[in-house]
């Protein structure tokens, strides 16, 4: 009985048919949970090959040894042809996974909402950043001021008519001779009398007129202004870097123009124009350092001379941003900001 | 300056024409903006004549008079148009100009024979406005009896011209006057200039005086001449050519004896003054007004002079606003026979004063403010007596002059600062040139340069060098750069503000800039600040905004208002600038040069102070709506951490305490503070506000003073070593009374400076069954690390016993079981 039973499990094709059963019902298995049940059935404690093993003890050794080694194949094949099913239906399933986990990605970009930094702070800091990269230094100053920094040291004296060119803001009479500055030039007064020579300074500030706001007129805003004072300087080291400037800020094809002009506190002076969309643009006005501003600091105006210049920041962003209206820049309008983000 | 171009070609000899367009191109070059050129006549077309009226009819059946005139309009006597007219200022024997049937006066309006009021009109007897010259349409033009009838008129009277208005700066006085423009453009053309003073004739001085001048303000007039006329015809009528330049250059023809002195100031630029000498009671001075003393003038106000006030007097009372504004009891009337002519020079400080207390600016102090010839005056004075005695019929009978010397300026001629100036290598001839072309002498030595009088802008070699090289063209200036000391780019504050804005920006706050102008009621959302404790403004744009700023916040919320009022709701923005405070109040030290680092200390102790703030305003959504990140919107504590981390990235240690302040809400408000000092406030904008504004949404506000926070950021931080001995992660519960700020609580922990304790952080807050009303458990995880060895359960342990010893301690924390 037991010997008829051997023979039927013990059999060399029945052996061969377990194992290509095996092998068919691993390949077979479409998902993880499949093939989990084509191990228990086929590779586990209870398949052909498994009972046939242990039969094995009840064959004579000479048959034990040949029966051994082809069960003991067949069930590492098996094992290795299962472990790559395994490898391959676990890829397909963690597929699976991801592609039902996709989502429209476009809908995150919907939830972004920009700050940014003022236009007007943006353009001051990347003239700030040119003119840092050529070795100047930066000074700021108060907004309320003395009197004498913004005027009588900048050579315009009481009654003179530059002093009635430009409307100020005086402080009550609480502050005599203060004023809200009307320039960022009694800075340079400060670097001047700060600073160890030779002075190569940017200030850049708000400055206040008193006219009503319109559409090119606002009664706060923004200067820059560049002060060199050092030996030898001159109208053409004032033309150079003025030059460099406009490139930097306009483009490198851009030309810059000077015409003769008026200004107490240089001598010679002149108004700056680029070329720029097609046409001549008053940018600012600029000249040589007068030696009397140089005096009134104390500095020696036969061995130090200097060039300064100034422009409008809120006027360079109209020209070179196209912005049309005065008032978009200082009603605090969020969406004026926003149009700018942090670029400058 | 509007410059007709033929008065400025009566000084300039040269063989070519000038054109406008040469003339603007030039007068561009040497630093003169062209506002304008305006060509007069230039839509005059076809037969304009002068013509003679015969005989009027006045036709009376109208609704206004009408006169039917009979017109010479030709040499031969049958050369007659009959013309309606709807004017009455003329008589018949008068000249006038005719437009004959077939001409075009400007704006296109072409003349042809008509029927009108009944009768046939051939042609039309002109105005100054229908020939394009000015404005003037209260008559017809009538001519004085120098131009030949019948002769045309476009010609005869100059009708043609170019007018440039050109922009005097402040500083070239002498080119608000012909003269002055003629010697530029004769100087950039290359051409002769004629010196309009050259071709006055001199008066031949009467024996006697008529009238006595006198200078007592001797600082501020060094000359005066006074002449005298007799005989003079008040019905003279002002010559066409003169009336014309007047109307050119933009001033109303008046009277003959006021058009002549603004004729010989816009020729020659000084400024004169005709007094009717009946109305004179002896001796004319110059003085300074007295106290309280009045003074009408002619614009009829009456005026209450300052002591510093320069005025023009005669033995009783001052008769004009010396160089500003004549009187009305001293004017030139219709009746006027008598002339005293003055023509004086006064200090430009003084007139500029003057015209600004009195906020009157008038040709004359436009010119003394910006500088007049002092050696003019007398030609001046002559040119105006002979127009009078040319035209009025007057009789000179006599002068009186009373001047200082004249001191005329020299400057060291110095070559080679005039290179350093212009950058480059200038050629010594034309320097020479630029200067003698200007007026200025050289001497034989080279040494000196003596400037003329009529530049007193010329004071130093700065000032030559601009004249040189405006002349010769800027654009003849080379481009070089000069190379500045190595630099040291931003100083820690600036790149530390550019950082911020950065942050702020980078977490969707928008900057915005705000006036620094408040009102009380602005202000007192904030604060109920006396006024004393504001700085003000004299002279306010608006007198409801005289405070200048004493906090940001007030303006973030008038901003908020402009964005809720254009419809937008969502607003996150920032600011940073500076406000202003009260200082000790002391007086500005007194002026003297040169400025020093001490003389600076003194007036920095005056200015109000002036801390730089940065104030944040949050509301409604942070973000938009999308179906993956849900919409959030800002409340209370997003405004605490969005100051909060400022401080935090920057490494500035701080704390929060409670705040109570006006405007804000008085349990959702952060005082954060750092050793003593207080760096600013966050939280929620009280309820009320919100409601005022009309806010949809809870608002989050903040300021924070960066001056302070600048003075707190470490300057370099020190590496710690990373340890890579395992950690020990450790949970503390403590139940602790409501009230305690949980912040608190941590910074008790800091304090203990335990340096295995490498972090820790809340990870939760319960209120519930398992706590005793009114305490609330606080965990705390807690994570442990040693930078030399694994720690062991013993240390641990200790260094949990030892927090929850020091919670107990202060704040009577008990462990939760």
């Amino acid at each position: 009985m037991s010997s008829e039973s051997n023979s039927k499990i013990l059999n060399m094709s029945h052996l061969e048919d377990a194992r290509n059963l095996a092998e068919a019902a691993i390949k077979e298995a479409s998902d993880l949970d499949s093939l989990k049940s084509v191990r228990l059935s086929h590779l586990g404690d209870k398949s052909q090959l498994a009972l046939a093993n242990r039969e094995l003890g009840k064959l004579p050794a000479a048959d034990r040894a040949k029966f051994g080694a082809v069960i003991g194949a067949y069930r590492s094949e098996l094992q290795e042809i299962f472990a790559a099913k395994q490898i391959e239906l676990e890829a397909l399933r963690d597929e699976l996974i991801l592609q039902s986990e996709k989502e429209d990605v476009s809908l995150a970009t919907l939830a972004i909402d920009r700050g940014g930094i003022h236009p007007l702070t943006a353009t001051m800091n990347r003239i700030i950043e040119i003119f840092t990269a050529m070795g100047y230094q930066v000074d700021e100053g108060p907004e309320a001021e003395a009197e004498v920094l913004n005027f009588d040291a900048l050579n315009i004296p009481a009654n003179h008519p530059a002093r009635s060119m430009q409307d100020t803001f005086y402080l009550s009479s609480d502050y005599p001779g203060v004023l809200l500055r009307t320039q960022t030039s009694p800075v340079q007064i400060r670097s001047l009398i700060n600073r160890e020579l030779p002075v190569y300074v940017i200030s850049p500030g708000k400055v206040f007129r008193s006219d009503d706001l319109d559409q090119t007129h606002t009664p706060v805003f923004h200067q820059v202004e560049g002060l060199v004072v050092d030996k030898g300087i001159g109208m053409a080291e004032l033309k150079g870097t003025i030059s460099h400037f406009a490139k930097e800020m306009f483009g490198s094809d851009v030309e810059t123009r000077l015409r003769p002009s008026y200004f107490p506190f240089t001598e010679p002076s002149a108004e700056m124009d680029v070329f720029f969309n097609g046409r001549w643009v008053e940018w600012g006005g600029c000249g040589v350092v007068n030696p009397r501003v140089l005096a009134a600091v104390g500095i020696d105006p036969t061995v130090y001379s200097g060039f300064a210049f100034g422009m409008g920041i809120e006027r360079t962003l109209m020209f070179r941003n196209g912005v049309t209206d005065m008032r978009d820049m200082v009603e605090g309008d969020i969406r004026f900001t926003k149009m700018f983000g942090v670029i400058s | 300056m509007k410059a007709p171009l033929t008065w400025l070609s009566e000084f300039i000899k040269t063989d070519s024409q000038i054109t406008a367009s040469l003339a603007a191109a030039a007068f561009t070059q040497l630093g003169f903006e062209i506002e304008d050129i305006v060509e007069t006549g230039a839509g005059l077309s076809g037969d304009i004549r002068i013509g003679r009226v015969l005989e009027i009819e006045e036709l009376t059946e109208f609704k206004k008079p009408i006169r039917f005139c009979q017109v010479q309009v030709g040499p031969a006597p049958t050369d007659i148009n009959g013309i309606v007219c709807g004017a009455s200022n003329f008589r018949a024997g008068d000249l006038v100009v005719v437009a004959l049937p077939g001409s075009v006066l400007p704006g296109d309006f072409s003349i042809s024979q008509r029927e009108t009021y009944g009768k046939i009109s051939n042609g039309m007897i002109c105005s100054l406005r229908e020939l394009g010259i000015a404005d003037d349409h209260s008559g017809i033009l009538v001519l004085e009896d120098d131009f030949e009838v019948g002769s045309d008129a476009v010609s005869s009277l100059a009708l043609k011209d170019s007018v440039l208005d050109l922009a005097v700066l402040p500083d070239r006085g002498y080119a608000l006057s012909i003269r002055g423009l003629a010697r530029e453009l004769a100087m950039s053309l290359n051409a002769e200039y004629v010196d309009p003073v050259s071709r006055v004739e001199k008066i031949e001085e009467a024996k006697s005086k008529a009238i006595t001048a006198q200078i007592s303000a001797s600082q501020d007039c060094t000359a005066l001449h006074l002449s005298t006329l007799d005989g003079f015809d008040p019905d003279a009528v002002t010559p066409w050519e003169i009336r014309r330049k007047l109307m050119l250059a933009g001033m109303r023809p008046v009277s003959l004896a006021v058009d002549v002195t603004n004729y010989v100031m816009l020729e020659l630029g000084q400024p004169l003054h005709a007094f009717d000498m009946s109305k004179v009671k002896g001796a004319i001075s110059i003085r300074y007004a007295n106290p309280a003393e009045m003074l009408e003038t002619l614009d009829h106000q009456n005026r209450m002079l300052a002591q510093t006030d320069l005025v023009v007097a005669d033995e009783l009372k001052a008769l004009s606003l010396a160089g500003v504004m004549g009187g009305v009891d001293s004017e030139i009337s219709e009746n006027t026979k008598e002339i005293v002519l003055e023509a004086a020079h006064f200090s430009a400080t003084r007139v500029a004063e003057t015209a600004r207390r009195h906020v009157f600016s008038s040709e004359a102090s436009r010119r003394f403010e910006r500088g007049v010839d002092p050696a003019i005056a007398i030609a001046a004075s002559d040119l105006a007596c002979q127009l009078l005695i040319t035209h009025g019929g007057a009789q000179f009978t006599g002068r009186d002059s009373v001047a200082v010397p004249l001191q005329q300026t020299t400057i060291d001629f110095d070559f080679t600062k005039f290179i350093e100036i212009a950058g480059y290598d200038l050629d010594l001839q034309v320097v020479f040139d630029v200067l003698q072309n200007i007026g200025c002498e050289i001497d034989a030595d080279l040494v000196k340069v003596t400037v003329p009088t009529w530049r007193p802008d010329l004071l130093t070699t700065n000032d030559l060098a601009e004249e040189v090289l405006r002349v010769t063209g800027y654009d003849k200036i080379p481009s070089k750069l000069p190379s500045a000391p190595a630099g040291r780019g931003l100083s820690a504050d600036q790149r530390t503000l550019q950082q911020i804005r950065t942050y702020l920006a980078a977490n969707g706050l928008s900057e915005i800039i705000n006036y620094p102008f408040e009102s009380d009621e602005n202000i007192y959302q904030f604060g109920d600040l006396p006024s004393s404790e504001l700085v003000k403004l004299s002279n306010p744009l608006s007198e409801e905004e005289p405070y200048l700023r004493n906090s940001l916040l007030p303006g973030l919320i008038s901003a908020l208002k402009r964005n809720f009022g254009r419809g937008n709701s969502d607003i996150a923005v920032f600011e940073i600038g500076k406000i202003f405070l009260p200082n000790q109040g002391k007086d500005m030290p007194p002026l003297d040069f040169p400025l020093s680092k001490e003389k600076l200390a003194q007036i920095d102790q005056v200015l109000p102070l002036q801390p730089l703030m940065v104030g944040v305003v949050l509301t409604g959504r942070q973000r938009p709506w999308s179906p993956i990140a849900s919409e959030i919107s800002w409340n209370w504590s997003d405004v605490i951490n969005v100051v909060g981390s400022i401080l935090h990235q920057f490494s500035v240690p701080y704390e929060t305490r409670y705040a109570e302040a006006k405007g804000f809400h008085p349990g959702r408000t952060a005082e954060f503070w750092s050793d003593g000092t207080l760096l600013g406030i966050a939280g929620e904008l009280h309820p009320k506000l919100q409601e005022n504004l009309a806010a949809p949404n809870r608002i989050g506000i903040a300021q924070l003073n960066l001056s302070e926070i600048l003075k707190l950021l470490p300057e370099t931080l020190s590496a710690v070593p990373l340890s890579n001995y395992p950690i020990a992660k450790e949970d503390l519960a403590v139940v602790v009374a409501e009230e305690i700020p949980v912040a608190q609580l941590l910074s008790c922990i800091t304090e203990l400076d335990i340096s295995e304790l490498e972090s820790f952080e809340v990870f939760d807050i319960y209120r519930g069954d398992q706590v005793p009303v009114g305490q609330k458990s606080v965990a705390v995880a807690l994570r442990f690390r040693s930078s030399s060895h694994t720690l062991t359960t013993e240390e641990i342990t200790e260094f949990k016993a030892k927090i929850l010893q020091q919670l107990q301690t202060k704040f009577g924390a008990q462990l939760r079981q």
